[in-house]
């Protein structure tokens, strides 16, 4: 059959047709062999765009599309989707990128049209060799994994259960709650964190849709969208959890104390312990590391308080095996240490805090019952809080942590609240209040007379009587000041997780340079990832507050459910094939598959691709001894790439081949 | 120790001086006692041919790209001994022999010209430039093991002060932090010393400044004196030409105001070190009162400590 | 704003220190040692610098203040090398005619002077011309330190000389 090809270039606004000249391109296609209609159209993608393209399939009777435009990450499907609708095989399509790796990349206008001209030819050329696919349908199970259980995963939990769908909610501490648990209150609106937060942790607990998986961390994935094999392990607590009804008798008898990590190591825990008084579950947990039996062989003495007899020392990690829908993570954020900032001294001089520890010295449950007292059990007079510390600076993180100003204030105005008599700074770059009342509550900040400072620290220095010297430029006034100060805090980064690389393995979706999990797309597409059947939400994707936590988590439920309604989903068919009679059955495709789609048939003892499980990787494809025509990737095959190689090289190998036999 | 002197043995450097620690430089003893420092541990040095001025950052504000082949003609002299490793004193001659090797990897026109005049810098020889402080070299070449078998004195229990300067560690200095590097007090404890830390140890002297903006750099010498004062070390050493001069110059305008002993050891680390490896004190350039207060002080504390 | 960019790329074509990301966050100006005798804050300088008042920046005594520490480079938190900016601004400030009354491009130019002549430079000479260039008087001042440093061999008058000259003309 003789090709029929429609050729579609877009200006892209300005963003293609400012350096491409769309009007020669169109010209030259027009020229191209196979081409029955070139265009160009400011906006392709918009409706009128897609018309056009519609129109023409049918009126010229196309038989392959080729659009020049943007990347086909975003477009492909629509464009494809076009074809469809007029009736058009979807895989008869091609798309060139003609806006990120040409108009983007340069401003040499001349330059840039003949590339796109090349790749144009290249398209047209592959085209030809298209062959139409069918879709693939995978069935879905009607459950979702969540990872990670802090304000983010337990909304994103209780969304998901109340709408009917089961939900696992893995958390590796002994209790869900997150960062938001170890809150005083909440800004902008100062509610108090645990009054919002406890009753829904409770909710969690008692939704029978919901099953918690604490002390648990995932280990394997495996399978694809909508048929997902999760394996979990429950770390042993070597506490029954059937049995301990929480009355924490074994924790006032327990002789090993603990720095507190909940309390950032200002107050004490015992070995058997609860991570915070409202954990959920709340069931104790023995720390193997700190207690006396498992490192020096003798104590046992929970044991024989334990009224209900649940404490159990041979307990072994436990293996669950889940199968799952769609997984979102919640997995949340670390800390920045700013201790690697050698000059502000934090581990060295003991006034120094981080953001996190005020929050537990002003907490009414904290480790000094909400009082603001320094370590040595003085009250401060002087307080001078730094923003940005580890944010905004290129020798650390360069983006903006985005809550830290913000929770500064909001540190300000509880010890204000807690020490009324006291002076408190606030050395700000910039004040990055965006949200909703947000700005309103810097005001009210302000007013309550918290003295702001536009001008970084620049070092801090102990002086001989114990107080520190901040030293800055009040660049407002174009000044270099220092104050002498009782207590410094630290407004610290928030940080990709440190374990943010193997979880991303695990779950096969990239991480951006920062460390945080990439979304798909971060205007159109904030919560999917490039992996189908996995979604992101809260802080792990970047720094976040709880409203937009919150939000981020209704989202990825959203998604989540707006996936498993389809009840089956469509699996792209560009995937390898085998073709039997040609198979020699060696097995290295086999080998080398990383997704275990390939498999070997003893009977025929040939090899096989299942269709579901390929991703259309090519690795087996590229493996295989016995050449393209064994195994094959549709929609890659060499036909359809040595076509696009051969429209593009021609006219160099001329001037190669003329230069050598100049020579 | 076999191994380290195995790896260390035959180990032989081209040596840049720069006209402080030349033989007729202010700082001649810092050149003195370094090369002495280095034959005890078996390291070769051999003086960069008829090498000159290393396009300072004062010459560089005249005329950068003069600067560059001044810094250039030394590094093609090291590379024409064959002897690309080339070992410096001088925080300010470091900084810019650094500098051209940055510039020239880094700008390709300023390398072409340059490889005009010196035409060893155009072929892939420069690849081999290394441009080594005397810390860096003691510290991570010779390391703990050979420094300490060197040690005949033990200067034990000596407080000792490290003033760094700023330039060693900025902004070349790779091998240690920018701001509160920890090589000299590895040194010190080595041969028995006891460092003592001041935050300053960084901060600038001021340097050229002296002869231009005398009162400010007074005053600055003045905080870090006090600092080094309160620390209550029995001696100061240094690492660099002008911060030396500087400090000495603010012993003998400022003892009085700061409170120090108008004959308070201040000295090249080399020189500390040579002592503890018996180096004959001519060599090392030390004065008798310099040697008299400092074993003073070794012997005092060492008796205190035998009581 | 025009002259922002002779900052930036200078005529011999080596790059220049790129300023315009600076978030002026005056960490550079609170790091200085000298900060206390300078007109301008450090941070000032870059904001002259890039609003085009290239003029008033080279009019001031902060750039001739600068030691080139580099402690200001290794904090900036947009990693801009101010100590580097200042040299840069010192150049131009030569170049163009502005400062040439202070003591301190004196002092460069009999530096030079003496390196061109001879290769290398000897301090104590170095200081003797120059002081008598400035200020004689200062020579007096400094009679006891210089006795005191001859007597312990620091001072020396001979001269450091590199042999072939020739090869230091380019
Ligand atoms: C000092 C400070 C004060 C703040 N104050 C406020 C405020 O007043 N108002 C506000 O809106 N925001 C505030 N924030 C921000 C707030 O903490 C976050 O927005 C919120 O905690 C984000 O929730 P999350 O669930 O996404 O992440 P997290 O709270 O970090 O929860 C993540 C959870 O996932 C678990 N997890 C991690 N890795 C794994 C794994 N591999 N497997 C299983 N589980 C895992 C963790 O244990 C944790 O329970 C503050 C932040 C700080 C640092
Ligand atoms: S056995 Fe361990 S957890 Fe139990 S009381 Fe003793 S130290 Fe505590
Ligand atoms: S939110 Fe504020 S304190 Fe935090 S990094 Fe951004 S500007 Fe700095
Ligand atoms: S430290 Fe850097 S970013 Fe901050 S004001 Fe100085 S030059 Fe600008
Ligand atoms: S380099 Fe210059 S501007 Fe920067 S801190 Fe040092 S003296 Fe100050």
């Amino acid at each position: 059959m003789d090709n029929r090809i429609g050729v579609y270039i877009c200006h892209c606004g300005l963003n293609i047709s400012s350096t491409v000249d769309v009007q020669k391109l169109t010209e030259f296609a027009q020229g191209l062999e196979g081409v029955v209609v070139a265009r160009n159209y400011p906006y392709m993608c918009s409706d009128p765009g897609q018309e056009l393209i519609k129109k023409d399939i049918k009126e010229h009777g196309l038989t392959n599309v080729v659009v020049a435009s943007c990347s086909p990450t975003m477009h492909g499907p629509t464009f494809q989707r076009v074809c469809e609708e007029a009736g058009l095989n979807p895989y008869m399509f091609q798309m060139v990128n003609i806006r990120e790796h040409v108009s983007w990349v340069t401003d040499d206008v001349e330059k840039a049209t003949e590339k796109a001209k090349l790749l144009v030819a290249a398209a047209v050329n592959r085209v030809k060799f298209h062959e139409p696919l069918g879709k693939i349908h995978v069935p879905l199970t009607q459950s979702v994994l969540i990872v990670g259980g802090g304000i983010t995963g337990i909304e994103t939990a209780l969304k998901l259960a109340n709408s009917g769908k089961k939900v696992y909610l893995v958390e590796k501490e002994p209790s869900i709650g997150g960062r938001m648990a170890q809150l005083e209150k909440t800004f902008p609106t100062l509610d108090c964190a645990s009054c919002i937060l406890t009753p829904k942790m409770v909710d969690v607990a008692s939704n029978p849709n919901i099953t918690i998986l604490a002390y648990s961390e995932v280990k394997e994935v495996s399978g694809y969208i909508g048929n997902y094999k999760v394996k979990v392990v429950k770390k042993p607590r070597h506490v029954d959890e059937s049995k301990c009804i929480g009355c924490g008798l074994c924790a006032t008898k327990c002789p090993s104390k603990v720095p507190d990590e909940f309390n950032m190591g200002l107050s004490f825990r015992k070995a058997i312990y609860l991570l915070f008084p409202q954990a959920i579950p709340r069931k104790y947990t023995i720390d193997r590391e700190h207690c006396f039996y498992f490192t020096k062989g003798i104590c046992r003495v929970c044991e024989r308080f334990c009224p209900t007899r649940a404490i159990n020392f041979e307990q072994k990690p436990e293996e669950i095996i889940l199968e799952v829908g769609a997984i979102i993570l919640s997995t949340g954020y670390d800390i920045f240490d700013p201790s690697v900032i050698k000059r502000y001294g934090y581990g060295v001089y003991k006034n120094v805090y981080t953001g996190l520890e005020v929050e537990r010295l002003t907490s009414a449950s904290g480790p000094t019952n909400g009082r603001v007292i320094l370590r040595d059990g003085r009250t401060p007079s002087t307080i001078v809080v730094i923003h940005c510390v580890g944010s905004r600076d290129e020798n650390y993180h360069v983006y903006c942590s985005r809550v830290c100003c913000m929770y500064a204030m909001k540190l300000a105005h509880l010890i204000k609240e807690r020490v009324p008599n006291s002076t408190v700074y606030e050395l700000y770059i910039d004040i990055r209040a965006h949200g909703k009342g947000y700005e309103e509550f810097y005001r009210r900040v302000q007013e309550e007379g918290v003295i702001f400072i536009r001008g970084k620290a620049a070092e801090i220095t102990e002086a001989e009587n114990g107080k520190l010297i901040v030293v800055f430029e009040d660049t407002l006034l174009g000044r270099v000041q220092q104050i002498e100060a009782d207590m410094v805090v630290l407004a610290t980064a928030l940080e990709a997780r440190k374990d943010v690389k193997e979880l991303a393995r695990l779950f096969n979706i990239p991480v951006d340079k920062d460390g945080f999990f990439l979304e798909k797309h971060p205007k159109l597409a904030p919560v999917s990832t490039v992996n189908r059947g996995v979604f992101v939400a809260g802080a792990c994707q970047g720094p976040k507050d709880i409203p937009d936590s919150v939000a981020q988590g209704a989202a990825a439920a959203a998604e989540a459910l707006a996936l498993l309604s389809q009840g089956s989903v469509e699996a792209e068919p560009v995937i390898a094939e085998v073709n039997k009679n040609l198979c020699s059955g060696c097995r290295i495709c086999v080998s080398v598959c990383p997704y275990n789609a390939a498999v070997f048939d003893r009977e025929t003892k040939t090899a096989s691709v299942q269709d579901v499980l390929c991703q259309g990787c090519g690795t087996c494809v590229a493996s295989c001894p016995s050449g393209a025509r064994t195994l094959r990737q549709r929609g890659f095959t060499d036909r359809q790439i040595l076509a696009e190689i051969e429209a593009i090289l021609p006219k160099k190998l001329v001037t190669i081949e003329k230069a050598i036999a100049e020579a | 120790m076999d191994t380290a002197e195995r790896r260390l043995n035959g180990k032989h450097l081209s040596f840049y001086p720069g006209c402080s620690c030349s033989k007729n430089g202010t700082a001649r003893r810092y050149g003195s006692s370094s090369i002495a420092v280095l034959k005890a541990l078996g390291i070769e040095v051999s003086e960069i041919n008829d090498w000159n001025c290393c396009g300072s950052n004062l010459y560089r504000i005249i005329d950068e790209r003069g600067s560059y082949f001044l810094g250039a003609r030394n590094l093609s002299k090291a590379l024409e001994m064959g002897l690309p490793e080339i070992l410096i004193l001088c925080p300010a001659c470091f900084l810019s022999l650094n500098r051209t090797l940055t510039e020239i990897s880094r700008n390709t026109n300023l390398k072409n010209e340059i490889a005009k005049k010196y035409r060893v810098l155009g072929g892939p020889a420069v690849s081999r430039l290394r441009i080594r402080h005397i810390i860096d070299f003691l510290v991570n070449d010779v390391g703990e093991e050979d420094v300490k078998n060197r040690v005949v004195k033990r200067l034990e229990g000596l407080k000792v002060a490290a003033y760094y300067g700023c330039q060693i560690t900025r902004p070349y200095g790779y091998f240690d932090d920018p701001e509160f590097p920890t090589s000299l007090e590895r040194l010190i404890s080595w041969i028995g010393g006891q460092p003592i830390e001041s935050n300053l140890k960084t901060k600038c002297c001021g340097g050229m400044l002296m002869l231009t903006n005398e009162e400010e750099v007074l005053n600055v010498i003045e905080s870090i004196l006090r600092s080094y004062v309160k620390s209550g070390a029995e001696c100061i050493v240094t690492a660099c030409p002008l911060c030396h001069l500087n400090l000495e110059i603010g012993r003998a305008r400022l003892s009085g105001r700061v409170g120090l002993d108008e004959n308070f050891p201040i000295i090249y680390f080399t020189q500390l070190i040579g002592l503890s490896f018996n180096i004959p004190v001519e060599e090392l350039g030390l004065g008798k009162d310099d040697v008299g207060r400092i074993t003073e002080k070794v012997r005092l504390t060492a008796t205190v400590k035998g009581v | 704003m025009a002259n922002q960019n002779i900052l930036l790329i200078e005529d011999d074509g080596i790059a220049r220190i790129a300023a315009e990301k600076c978030i002026q966050c005056g960490t550079c100006s609170a790091s200085c040692p000298l900060n206390r005798y300078m007109d301008y804050t450090p941070r000032q300088i870059v904001a002259l610098v890039r609003e085009g008042l290239v003029e008033e920046a080279l009019k001031t005594k902060t750039i001739w203040l600068c030691s080139t520490c580099y402690l200001c480079a290794v904090r900036c938190p947009a990693k801009i090398n101010i100590g580097e900016f200042m040299t840069a601004l010192k150049r131009f400030a030569l170049k163009n005619g502005y400062s040439n009354s202070l003591l301190y491009p004196k002092l460069m130019k009999t530096y030079v002077e003496y390196v061109n002549k001879y290769g290398r430079v000897s301090e104590p000479r170095l200081m003797v011309s120059f002081s008598l260039k400035t200020n004689p008087l200062k020579l007096l001042k400094m009679l006891p330190i210089s006795i005191r440093l001859l007597k312990n061999g620091e001072l020396s008058i001979s001269l450091e000389k590199v042999q072939n000259l020739e090869e230091i003309k380019f």
